[in-house]
């Protein structure tokens, strides 16, 4: 197909636009942005594909903004033997216009021109190719897909092989779709087959399972036929256990009769044995009476023997006793006195200790008395003198201060010195003073001293500062002393002195008598010493009027002392003299006891034998009264005989008993009744399974389990055979499309080669001489070789995939131009392409443009200028 | 004279696994009309009875269906006796069809159970002498345990029996053969005066003395059934003996074998079943061997479609060895293959010229091929 030209009215922005290519070699379109450009291979597209009535989006999408008008596309086209110029506008006054100017010419119009046009592209375009020869802008990296275009067929062709045309494409489909309907893309059994074979093994499941009843009926029908065939075996068998059993029962009555006859004459026998038996026991019992009697008079006799032998020894023994328990009284007597002496002895010694005691108690008391007297004396002392030596030591210290203060006033004081001329009374001080005439008196002025003359003259005589101040001080030391002196109750140094010495030997006094207590009562009190004195002396007072007068009290405690001892010794012979007597007595008794014991035994034992003897003769006599000895005897021997003659019967009828062998015979019996009554049962069973099966086979033997098995079989056949149909399709289905998939694969290799080779051509003049590359089942460049480096395509530079995106096209439309082709339309591709590189690219579409149409379009003015023979077209802004 | 109608093998409730369901159906119904068929037979022929030798029923297990509707049939022509015997399909086993509660409850006064071995009398001077299977796998000869010890006594017998005569069976060791010397001293000695036999489908006369007879199914069941369909109207006294073979049955077995390698053999073929008479109760096995071009076999197949709509039904043999199918250089020159496609052609049909499993895959391939090719789907 060739281009020759576009014409776009209306058409999105653009108002009109036409644009001429030459047939041959590049034709580049430049222009601005939203010029149309790109909407020039769009209207190509569109007027080729949509009818003039058509309300497609892509339709919609050209109508013209703001105008209303219809978009309109005009392109003049040559392609195969045909030659058109085909018109056609959308949205507004659509219409449809064909124009054949090759081979003849010719006017259609409407859908007539546009089926007319699609027919002509159907025989002579091939569509994939129009489309993989496209490079749209945007997809610029995308290498076409040459697989299933006319790029085969030509490579077919290039490569020497047999021109072959659409026909084997769509055999190709065809073969592909039909492994499609048995084969899943991964080679495994589709559904629709999985499902008959599952449908298969249910038929073949029914089958089975019927068959299954069936062999069951089968089964049942045979156990039936087993089973009548037993019931008679066991009809038979249970009569001829029922006949052994009735010949059993008949000697079994024989033999309870014989075993009846037996026991009456057991019993009979048991009879007469008792009878033997009870006179046996009535003669045995007269004999042992008898000798009972004859015993009891030996023993009785026996009995007053030894009684009689015993007696005197007993008496004998009450003798000694009676002697021994005399010398035991004597001694105990005399042991009583000399326990009365030896009391008495120590009670004489403990009165004249006690006198003693009471002595040396009573001094210690007196002591006491004496010194408790002297302590409240001295206590009494103290309490009053309160002078001690501390007090004593300071009214000392304060005389002392008086004696000096009263010196030093005497030295520094004014003095007045008085001579009565005649015996005046004055009053000094307030005082009355006498001085007598001639006489002088020298007063001692410490402070101020008034003499006063009664009705004559106050005279106020008063100390210098000096005189006053001694003075004052001496005042001062004389109340000091004055104060202590008070307090200790004296009057004057001297007293205190005395005071004090007296205090001081109230004090030792005391001490001394405190100490002598202490001494005398020890641990006890006053009050306790003295009641102790007075029990002692209450004591020694009660035996002195209690004890006997003889014999005399001994005089003194050492005296009283001997004779305790005197009485010790002769207490401790009568004790061991009372204790040989004691044990003597005790010996005695024990003597007479035993002997009395045995005399009491003797005597109560004779009494019992006594009274033995006389019941036994009164029984004895009680049985001799009802029958003598001799008439028992003769009653026995009756009673033996008719023992005797039962026993032999017995034994006879035994004989005939065991003749009939009653065991081997009831064995036998309850054998034959056992095996009657198996009979019976086995035959019940029987009958009771064989009534089962028949219900089983009433109900489920006109179930028509045949024909359900006819039916299950046809179906399974029929099944059957439709799956190995459907196998044997499938089969050939897979093989057919093997054996073409193997021979196509073959095929493409030997297109691979001229194609690649082409390739290689026009790549060389963009990546130099060294550039190989690989071509993949879809006529794709696989991997690209350079200075033998091979990198994956898609390991390449941006560019360099766009590079040989756009070499492949060329290649490819280069290859089936002699065949018509299509041409190849780029848009604004190599944007990625450096501007060494784009120079090469340039001479390699130029190389590529002697063999074939090709459209570039760009809107980059000068990215193709390296396109030597290019024709430019510029679109108007 | 003793007038009767002797039949067998009515095997009433089987069916055929090539049938359709609606041939089976009138396949059915057929076996039951040829009761009613019989019945009037012999109300026509003024027969006394029918004899019936065993195999009526396909099972014991049949439905009860089955069981009504030949009472039924039966019972329509009251005044004719059927007498039916046990045979090795039906035996009088615990499960007996003849003791199922349905045909008890359902048995018409004229339908007698031959179900005790031995003579009965069956009108004045006549006894039937039955030999009925008590199970599938006897270990005598019935007929002749029945008819043991019967006096000449001038009583006319007829034996009714059921299964193979010996000389016509090839295991010799079945001890349940009916013993064909010790049948035809028995009619030398008068004892017996007619053998009524059910087992052989097909119409026969067994032996020289004309009086032991196999007289086939009233309706055939299989290919091999040379001469079915038939009912025997037997005149028979002490010294004469008179069989007519009655034709009774609708249906038809046939089978044929075809060599094909060529357009005319189809053609041949197509003529053959063309000249079928009533096909929708005709039953046919087709046995093709030979070659044919891939169109030849289209077109066999294509015919064979057409006449299998019209047959009650049509089997080819299944073994497709038989005919093998090879495609010729015609086959594909319509499709103008050229090449990858012509070299994958190729490759299929030297496979396809060998033998074993992967040339039969091979054929199928060229099949799918040219049909594909052809634009069929």
């Amino acid at each position: 197909m060739r281009l020759h030209r576009i014409k776009l009215g209306n058409y999105r922005g653009v108002v009109e636009c036409e644009v001429r290519f030459p047939s041959e070699g590049v034709t580049i379109i430049e222009g601005d942005n939203e010029v149309g450009k790109t909407s020039l291979a769009e209207a190509v597209d569109l007027i080729l594909e949509f009818q003039d009535s058509s309300s497609h989006r892509r339709v919609k999408a050209v109508q013209p903004v703001g105008r209303d008008e219809g978009a309109e596309v005009e392109i003049e086209v040559s392609t195969g033997s045909y030659r058109f110029v085909f018109t056609k506008r959308w949205h507004r006054n659509k219409g449809t216009t064909l124009e054949l100017i090759e081979p003849e010419r010719a006017q259609l119009v409407g859908r007539e021109a546009h089926e007319k046009v699609v027919a002509i592209l159907a025989e002579t375009l091939d569509a994939g190719l129009w489309a993989a020869l496209r490079l749209e802008q945007g997809t610029e990296l995308a290498q076409a897909s040459f697989g299933e275009t006319s790029l085969g067929r030509a490579l077919d062709l290039a490569a020497g092989g047999d021109r072959d045309d659409d026909r084997e494409s769509d055999l190709w489909d065809r073969i592909r779709a039909e492994r499609d309907r048995y084969w899943t893309a991964t080679g495994q059994v589709k559904g629709d087959r999985s499902a008959l074979a599952g449908e298969v093994r249910a038929a073949r499941a029914v089958v089975a399972d019927v068959e299954g009843s069936l062999g069951e009926l089968e089964d049942a029908t045979d156990e039936m036929e087993r089973l009548e065939v037993e019931a008679g075996t066991l009809e038979t068998s249970r009569t001829e256990h029922a006949r052994a059993e009735a010949a059993l029962a008949q000697r079994a009555e024989v033999v309870t009769r014989r075993r009846s006859e037996v026991r009456q004459l057991c019993a009979e026998r048991g009879t007469a044995a008792a009878e033997r038996d009870k006179w046996d026991a009535v003669r045995a019992r007269r004999r042992e009476l008898v000798e009972d009697v004859e015993h009891r008079v030996e023993a009785l006799t026996g009995r007053q023997a030894e009684l009689d032998r015993t007696q005197p020894a007993r008496v004998a023994a009450e003798q000694r006793n009676a002697e021994a328990d005399e010398a035991l009284e004597q001694a105990r007597a005399a042991r009583r006195v000399a326990d009365d002496d030896h009391r008495r002895a120590v009670a004489d010694r403990d009165h004249r200790r006690h006198e003693i005691e009471l002595e040396q108690l009573s001094e210690r008391h007196g002591r006491v008395v004496e010194a408790q007297a002297r302590l409240s004396e001295a206590d009494a002392h103290l309490e009053t003198a309160r002078v001690d030596d501390a007090l004593m030591d300071r009214i000392d210290a304060a005389h002392l201060e008086l004696a000096k203060a009263e010196a030093a006033a005497k030295i520094g004081a004014a003095t007045v010195e008085t001579t009565a001329l005649r015996a005046v009374e004055l009053e000094v001080d307030g005082r009355a003073h006498r001085l007598a005439a001639d006489t002088i008196e020298e007063l001692e002025v410490t402070d101020t001293l008034e003499l006063v003359v009664p009705d004559v003259v106050r005279l106020r005589v008063r100390a210098g500062a000096e005189a006053r101040g001694l003075a004052d001080q001496l005042r001062k030391a004389s109340e000091a002393f004055d104060g202590l002196c008070r307090d200790g109750g004296v009057e004057g140094f001297e007293e205190a002195r005395v005071a004090a010495a007296a205090r001081a030997e109230a004090e030792r006094t005391r001490a001394e008598a405190v100490k002598g207590i202490e001494q005398d009562l020890r641990d006890l009190t006053p009050h306790v010493l003295a009641e102790k004195i007075a029990r002692l002396t209450d004591r020694i007072d009660d035996y002195g009027r209690s004890r006997a007068a003889e014999p005399a009290l001994p005089v003194d405690f050492e005296a009283a002392q001997a004779l305790v001892s005197v009485g010790e010794l002769a207490l401790d012979d009568r004790d061991a003299e009372h204790e040989r007597r004691d044990a003597d007595a005790r010996k005695a008794a024990v003597a007479v006891q035993e002997a009395q014991k045995t005399d009491l035994k003797l005597v109560t034992e004779l009494d019992h034998a006594r009274a033995a003897l006389v019941q036994a003769e009164l029984v004895l006599a009680e049985g001799r009264a009802g029958r003598s000895d001799d008439q028992v005897d003769a009653e026995l021997a009756i009673a033996r005989d008719k023992l005797a003659t039962f026993t032999e019967k017995l034994e006879a009828a035994e004989e005939g008993l065991a003749a009939e062998d009653p065991e081997s015979l009831d064995a036998l019996l309850e054998n034959a009744r056992a095996a009657a009554k198996r009979a019976a049962d086995e035959l019940h069973q029987n009958r009771e399974r064989r009534r089962d099966l028949r219900v089983m086979l009433d109900l489920r033997g006109e179930e028509g389990l045949a024909r359900q098995l006819d039916e299950a079989k046809t179906r399974l056949e029929h099944l059957t055979r439709e799956l190995d149909r459907l196998e044997a399709r499938a089969a050939a289905a897979l093989l057919l499309y093997e054996t073409f998939a193997t021979r196509r694969a073959e095929a493409r290799h030997r297109y691979v080669a001229p194609f690649r080779e082409r390739i290689e051509a026009l790549g060389r003049i963009v990546f130099g001489p060294t550039l190989e590359v690989e071509l993949d089942g879809d006529l794709r460049v696989a991997r690209r070789t350079l200075d033998g480096v091979t990198v994956d395509f898609e390991q390449l530079s941006t560019g360099a995939q766009e590079q040989l995106g756009i070499i492949g096209r060329l290649a490819c439309a280069a290859i089936v131009a002699g065949d018509g082709g299509a041409p190849v339309i780029f848009d604004d591709a190599l944007g990625w392409t450096d501007p060494r590189r784009l120079e090469r690219m340039g001479a390699t579409i130029a190389a590529a443009g002697r063999e074939c149409q090709i459209i570039v379009l760009t809107c980059t003015p000068g990215r193709y200028s390296s396109v030597g023979t290019a024709t430019v077209i510029k679109l108007p802004t | 004279m003793t007038r009767f109608l002797h039949s067998a093998d009515w095997q009433l409730g089987m069916t055929r696994h090539f049938l359709s369901p609606e041939a089976q159906a009138r396949f059915t119904e057929a076996r039951i009309d040829a009761i009613r068929t019989l019945g009037s037979l012999a109300v026509s022929e003024g027969c006394a009875f029918v004899v019936v030798c065993g195999d009526v029923f396909e099972s014991n297990h049949v439905e009860r269906r089955v069981v009504v509707r030949a009472l039924d049939a039966m019972g329509s022509t009251p005044g004719v006796t059927f007498y039916l015997l046990p045979g090795n399909h039906d035996p009088l086993d615990a499960a007996s069809v003849f003791r199922s509660p349905t045909f008890v409850g359902h048995r018409p006064d004229n339908v007698v159970v031959l179900d005790e071995a031995g003579p009965r009398a069956v009108a004045a001077g006549v006894e039937l002498v039955a030999a009925p299977w008590y199970s599938k796998r006897p270990l005598t000869d019935l007929v002749a345990d029945a008819a043991r010890e019967l006096p000449a006594d001038g009583t006319v017998r007829i034996a009714v029996g059921h299964g193979a005569v010996d000389t016509f069976s090839p295991d010799a060791t079945n001890p349940a053969l009916v013993v064909l010397a010790d049948l035809e001293t028995a009619l030398a000695a008068g004892r017996l005066h007619y053998v009524a036999l059910g087992d052989r489908h097909s119409t026969t006369d067994v032996g020289s003395t004309g009086r032991i007879w196999y007289s086939g199914a009233p309706e055939p069941a299989d290919y091999t059934e040379a001469d079915a369909g038939n009912a025997l109207l037997v005149d028979v006294t002490t010294d004469a003996i008179s069989v007519q073979t009655h034709r009774v049955g609708a249906w038809r077995f046939l089978f044929a074998d075809f060599e094909l390698s060529g357009a005319g053999d189809c053609d041949r073929v197509d003529a053959f079943l063309d000249a079928i008479g009533d096909k929708a109760r005709t039953i046919v096995r087709l046995a093709l061997v030979g070659q044919l071009s891939l169109a030849e076999s289209v077109r066999l197949e294509m015919l064979l479609e057409h006449h299998r709509d019209l047959l009650a039904a049509l089997e080819t043999w299944e073994c497709r060895s038989e005919l093998v199918v090879l495609p010729d250089d015609d086959d594909f020159a319509g499709l103008h293959l050229s090449g990858f496609a012509r070299d994958a052609l190729e490759d299929l049909r030297l496979a396809a010229a060998d033998d074993g499993d992967e040339a039969v895959v091979s054929r199928d391939a060229l099949g799918l091929l040219y049909r594909l090719g052809s634009g069929e789907r």
